[in-house]
């Protein structure tokens, strides 16, 4: 796997700061307990499998977590400012301005009644106060720049009209057009093939790096994850259980969960009989756990996994939350 | 395009002319003289004699078949005994006050319907769910003839606010008539269009548009409404319908010289010209309504002007 | 990775869910009971056996006249200890023509949508598996028999077939097989495209087995869940006609008869109207609590991975 390198990451005041966020259900908690500090510049990965609690995360930045799901706990600040806890919800007008958006469906994302363009353009109309014209002359600014065609053909079709790579790419050319300091992507590629997926990849960190946005990217592929992203952190059960540079968890991971998804990945270098998949399910959230969520499932697990919950250092750049951290002898056994 | 309206044009055609075949079937099935029926009980036996010759009854059933369609088909609804004049006048002239009545409780049932739907979808109403399905629930269990006097005794007897019935007091007239009708359809209409519109609601356009910074109020009334109206567009269709037939039994109620009164009149006393052209009347409303409702759904939702036209 | 811990001693098999902790709420996951659907249920079984039972429930006979029972005015009475619900204008006990009635109309309407419903039932499975234009011609029918105003055709029917019981039920069915065909021919079309059906056919299944087996049970729960809404609305359905002064005749009591002679009355004595129109009410408020309540699916996560069809388990 090809790691990228970001460029242009940028140190200073972190753009997004949460702390000990617990998001949940009168049933119980589905992130339950999240740190995570995001500087100017970073595009930082957030992985895990389904019902990790990632989107959910995600979700409760931008404000959106619709009415059966609150924050119970812990808060988020944004350029210093607290916008989310457990009392308030500030993030209505940062929406769609200085933090964007990429949902995962671009078709579910657009009224199908209605034309693409000046749904897109809607951003710029609400947070620079231009006109319909304008903002769409300045989104097809956008498209042209990352080389879709006839722009202004596509802006007046219906979203049923285009195809999922080429919405999509539209999508987020207007999630990017206000210049957001903050750019969440829930899956972005998730909802298209392979092959496309790699164009709108590639206009994604386009129009990202051309922004200087820093970048939550919540995804289960870690192959985007190598391509695009130089931080990562990975879900499991609500908690951020390992996180640091992107190159760093790939090569050497600490995390047995982390270690088991890589060894799960197929490779064309080696030979094997019988592809390498997790034994059991994860847990479904809001649900009782163990103090170490993924303990069940692991290997290496012992007494004190089903005692106390680990927790990770938080003076490391790699961080991770496991009583049992992977060496390289463990990391072999488990690649075997 | 041409090709969808020529096709349904031809079923509403088709439409028609099963009406007026059941129609005339419905005449020949009459025991009894059919001609001493439409001519009515009192007529002279001359009259029935002419009436049987000029309706064919003298001739075989197909002959007559033929030439009532031909009738119809230039818009000779016959006789009407019982009104003595032709059908089609009667028909023409009451036509208005039906019509009036039907195309105001249609709009009634709008104006009460969708705002009451929007307000139950909304985070602050919902108390006022379990209170709308409630009352729609207690109109619709008791007949529409029922609801009018209801109405009737209460703001037109008791309290003297509107006219006990018939059409001489202008927009005053109408109002309670219109009512009758228009407050159970629209509390029906409120809870139907809150189902759909709660289930748009859980699409991600919603959230997307959401996180674009709009707010919910403006989101809910111009994404949401007119996306959970489409799919209602054909039930809408079935409750004008509906509104003609309740409209019917309303003028009763209220002493409205419509269409409605004259059939039930009709009826009573056997004057089958009347009877059928208003049957007719009816069902050209009801086609056409039909027509004008999939027009509509092809000229707002994009999706379905696709598989529909090509 | 083979699985097998590394270590002697060293990892443990750990249960998916760790224990529940002392008090900890039991599992949530339990069918919540429709109330609805019972009240609806017990609202139709006391009607049920006030019609069924009629002359065993019924204070007097319903149709007898007497002179007795008027007012000063020669008129109709209120409400009084030898008659609970008052007499009408002919002297007759309010009460027992309201049982009786009751039991017309109620059981008309039930007979006529239970034929309705086999017909509705037979004509939209037909009609959606059918292929080609045969379906099609099949529905223009069905909407032609929506397209024709309700009450037209069932005053049309009256006219021919005289009045009475047997012309209102005729009437009846008449007006509400069409909505019931359509409602089974749309779900009829959607089942058809499942895998199970699928899976039927290429296991060689015969077109009326697959009908019969197949979709049938699937189309079964909204089409009875429609049924009961009809058979009040044919209730309804007949309070008009009788208000209108068709349907069952004198000395018959039904429902919408009561309605239409207490029209007259009703100024003066408004419980000639309101009595038949809440037990009409009750009734109505009943078959549309048990048709709402069987319209609502069950909570029980039914998981649609591939639902097995019948013919895999018979083992054909």
């Amino acid at each position: 796997m090809e790691i990228l390198l970001g460029e242009g990451e940028l140190a200073g005041e972190p753009v997004l700061r949460i702390r000990d966020l617990r998001v949940g259900t009168a049933d119980g908690d589905i992130v339950r307990g999240v740190d995570l500090e995001i500087a100017r510049g970073q595009v930082v990965g957030l992985v895990g499998e389904s019902g990790c609690g990632k989107t959910t995360l995600g979700l409760a930045i931008a404000g959106l977590l619709g009415a059966s799901r609150r924050v119970l706990d812990g808060s988020i600040a944004f350029e210093g400012e607290t916008i989310v806890d457990a009392g308030m919800d500030r993030t209505q007008p940062l929406r769609g301005g200085r933090i964007g958006f990429v949902p995962q469906d671009p078709f579910g994302a657009l009224d199908p009644l209605r034309h693409v363009g000046p749904q897109l353009a809607r951003p710029l109309r609400l947070h620079r106060g231009m006109s319909e014209e304008a903002a769409l002359d300045r989104i097809s600014e956008l498209l042209v720049a990352v080389r879709m065609g006839d722009p202004r053909a596509i802006l007046r079709k219906y979203p049923h009209e285009l195809s999922g790579g080429q919405l999509q790419r539209a999508v987020i050319a207007s999630a990017l057009s206000t210049e957001p300091t903050l750019l969440i992507a829930d899956e972005p590629t998730s909802a298209l093939d392979v092959i496309v997926q790699a164009q709108v990849l590639q206009t994604f960190l386009e129009l990202v790096r051309e922004v200087g946005a820093a970048v939550i990217l919540v995804t289960h592929d870690i192959g985007v994850v190598a391509e695009t992203t130089t931080r990562l952190a990975t879900m499991y059960a609500g908690k951020i259980v390992e996180s640091g540079p992107t190159r760093d968890l790939l090569t050497t991971p600490r995390h047995p969960y982390l270690g088991a998804l890589l060894a799960s990945l197929p490779r064309l270098d080696e030979e094997r009989e019988r592809l390498f998949a997790i034994p059991g399910r994860p847990p479904q959230l809001p649900g009782l756990l163990w103090p170490c969520a993924f303990a069940p499932r692991c290997p290496f697990a012992t007494r004190i996994c089903t005692e106390q919950q680990p927790e990770a250092d938080p003076q490391e750049e790699h961080g991770y939350a496991c009583h049992h951290p992977l060496d390289e002898t463990a990391r072999a056994k488990v690649r075997a | 395009m041409s090709r969808y309206i020529v096709r349904r044009l031809l079923l509403a055609l088709v439409t028609l002319w099963a009406l007026a075949t059941l129609g005339f079937l419905l005449v020949e099935a009459i025991p009894g003289d059919p001609a001493r029926q439409l001519a009515g009980p009192t007529a002279s036996l001359e009259t029935v004699e002419a009436i049987r010759h000029a309706y064919g009854f003298d001739r075989p059933a197909w002959d007559r078949y033929v030439s009532t369609l031909e009738r119809y088909g230039h818009f000779d609804l016959g006789y009407s005994f019982s009104r003595s004049e032709n059908a089609r006048s009667v028909i023409a002239r009451d036509v208005g006050h039906t019509l009036t009545l039907t195309l105001f409780a249609f709009v009634g049932e709008l104006l009460i319907g969708i705002p009451l739907a929007v307000l139950v979808t909304s985070r602050k109403g919902r108390l006022a769910d379990g209170s709308l399905v409630a009352a729609a629930g207690a109109t619709t269990a008791i007949p529409t003839f029922l609801v009018g006097l209801l109405l009737l005794y209460v703001f037109a007897f008791r309290l003297g606010w509107f006219p006990l019935g018939g059409t001489t007091e202008g927009w005053r007239s109408y109002v309670l008539p219109v009512l009758t009708t228009a407050i159970p359809y629209g509390l029906v209409l409120a809870r139907i269009l809150r189902t759909s519109m709660l289930d748009e609601l859980e699409k991600p356009y919603v959230q997307f548009a959401l996180a674009r910074g709009e707010r919910m109020g403006r989101i809910r009334w111009r994404n949401v409404l007119p996306n959970s109206l489409v799919p209602l567009f054909s039930l809408l269709a079935l409750d004008f319908a509906g509104l003609f037939a309740s409209v019917a039994v309303v003028e009763i109620v209220f002493s409205i010289p419509g269409v409605g009164s004259d059939l039930f009149a009709a009826i009573r006393r056997l004057d089958t010209s009347l009877i059928i052209g208003v049957a007719l009347v009816a069902g050209l409303v009801v086609v056409t309504v039909n027509l004008l409702a999939d027009l509509a759904v092809i000229a707002i939702d994009p999706r379905v002007r696709r598989t529909t036209l090509g | 990775m083979s699985g097998e811990p590394p270590g002697a001693g060293a990892a443990l098999t750990i249960p998916e869910t760790p224990p529940a902790p002392e008090g900890a709420p039991a599992t949530r996951e339990r069918d919540p009971p429709r109330v609805g659907l019972r009240i609806g249920l017990i609202m139709l079984a006391v009607i049920a056996v006030c019609s069924i039972a009629a002359p065993l429930v019924a204070p007097k006979d319903p149709n007898t006249e007497s002179v007795a029972g008027l007012g000063p005015d020669g008129g109709p009475q209120g409400p009084s200890l030898m008659w609970p619900l008052g007499t009408d204008a002919k002297g007759r006990d309010v009460a027992s023509r309201l049982i009786y009635g009751g039991r017309v109309t109620f059981g008309a309407s039930a007979l006529a949508i239970a034929f309705a419903t086999l017909i509705g039932l037979a004509i939209g499975l037909l009609a959606a598996s059918s292929e080609g234009s045969a379906g099609n011609v099949l529905m223009r029918v069905t909407d032609i028999g929506l397209a024709i105003p309700g009450l037209l055709l069932a005053a049309a029917i009256a006219s021919v077939l005289g009045s009475g019981v047997t012309s209102l039920v005729v009437a009846l069915v008449a007006v509400f097989w069409a909505p019931l065909a359509r409602v089974t021919y749309g779900q009829a079309v959607v089942i058809k495209e499942r895998p199970f059906v699928e899976a039927a056919r290429s296991l060689g299944a015969g077109r009326i087995r697959i009908l019969v087996l197949e979709i049938t049970p699937h189309v079964l729960p909204i089409l009875l869940a429609y049924a009961a809404l009809s058979v009040g609305w044919a209730a309804l359905f007949e309070s008009s006609l009788g208000f209108l002064g068709l349907g069952v005749q004198e000395p018959t009591s039904s429902i919408g008869a009561m309605l239409g002679s207490g029209l007259a009355y009703y100024r003066l004595h408004p419980g000639l109207i309101i009595f038949p129109a809440l037990y009409l009410g009750l009734f109505v408020t009943a078959t549309t609590l048990i048709g709402e309540g069987l319209r609502k699916p069950r909570r029980r996560v039914a998981t649609e991975q591939r639902p097995v069809s019948r013919l895999e388990v018979v083992g054909r």
